[in-house]
């Protein structure tokens, strides 16, 4: 028997006030995080936004005082996976009924939260990705190759699991209560958008998508060099391969 | 005579370190089966020769290293298996204190 019961009801009742748990993962952000952690508090109600800065160089510094910001701060740089881990976990525990997934570089727009989560109410589905239409860019030789490569793991990542996406790398997702429960029972490796939306995909989650403008970055650089492209690409092709073994077994 | 002394010299510093609880069980019994792999190809030219004599080695003292390079290859594989569940659980524990504070952060 519970002898806590009531306390946790109360609890429980408490944290319900938050639905919306926005999760936005940095590392070495600073410059583009104020504005939009501003533009999230003062465009949408109800809604928690969760920072962790994944071993920074220079600790973050948020100006917004509202209760409804929670940074923390990983002492090692643990990689995307384990920080995207972190806040299902954390949106899981204190019962968040949507949970949503921006980059800290200012490239996806606010105003997209609001149609995910109209989208994942309308269309009751578990997960709701924002597909980037102007992603791909043929203006360098840099360029060239990461839109290969990424039309490429598209292709295949589509052939395998007959899905449909367009977009298997964007960091912009939402997901709804039964998708931030099941999607919190794995752990995630380094870059983990393939990995997660395969393993989405493979549990039977109910998919939608919404087509997203991103924005050119407010500050920094992608953190994906040539070398770090070919290791994703051979991590790509493993994850395809365990999906295999999984789906056959 | 020296041949069978090293292999028993490295037996020794096995089991001290297991003794002092430097090792593992897991990892002394790997490197007593590895050191007893080791002594018996070292030590006896019957199994030198049959070891060429499967591995298609013409030249048999050669069929030696070949053991020692397999020995090494799995040794690497074994300590990368250790290495990566020594990963994944700490990255498990960082995962829960990491959770504790957000969810103490959020409550307040």
């Amino acid at each position: 028997m519970d002898l806590n019961f009531g306390k946790t009801y109360l609890k429980n009742l408490k944290q319900t006030s938050m639905e919306t748990l926005v999760f936005i993962p940095s590392f070495n952000d600073q410059l583009s995080l104020d504005p939009l952690v501003d533009e999230i508090i003062s465009n949408y109600k109800r809604t928690c936004v969760l920072i962790i800065d994944d071993g920074s160089e220079q600790m973050l510094k948020i100006k917004c005082r509202s209760k409804r910001v929670i940074v923390f701060r990983v002492p090692i740089n643990v990689g995307l996976g384990v920080t995207t881990s972190i806040a299902l976990d954390v949106a899981m525990k204190n019962n968040f009924k949507y949970f949503f997934r921006l980059d800290a570089d200012g490239q996806h727009p606010v105003k997209y939260i609001k149609t995910l989560k109209e989208r994942i109410v309308s269309s009751k589905t578990n997960i709701c990705i924002g597909v980037r239409y102007n992603h791909e860019r043929f203006n360098s030789f840099r360029g060239v190759i990461s839109a290969v490569l990424k039309r490429h793991l598209r292709f295949v990542a589509n052939w395998l699991s007959s899905a449909t996406l367009n977009d298997w790398n964007t960091g912009f997702f939402g997901l709804d209560r039964i998708g931030i429960v099941k999607m919190s029972q794995f752990s995630y490796s380094r870059y983990p958008e393939v990995e997660f939306y395969l393993r989405a995909h493979n549990i039977g989650l109910n998919f939608s998508t919404i087509s997203i403008y991103q924005k050119e970055r407010d500050s920094g650089k992608s953190s994906i060099d040539l070398l770090q492209s070919i290791m994703l690409l051979s991590r790509s092709y493993l994850i395809f391969l365990r999906f295999l073994l999984e789906k056959k077994s | 005579m020296i041949r069978l002394l090293i292999s028993f010299l490295f037996l020794l510093l096995v089991f001290f370190l297991f003794f002092r609880k430097k090792l593992d069980f897991n990892l002394t019994s790997l490197l007593i089966f590895f050191l007893a792999v080791f002594l018996i190809v070292s030590n006896s030219h019957l199994a030198i020769y049959f070891l060429a004599d499967i591995l298609g080695i013409e030249y048999v003292p050669l069929s030696i290293v070949s053991v020692a390079i397999g020995l090494i290859f799995c040794l690497c594989i074994c300590f990368a298996v250790l290495i990566e569940d020594t990963r994944r659980r700490q990255m498990e524990i960082l995962k829960l204190i990491c959770e504790e504070k957000i969810t103490k952060k959020m409550r307040k």
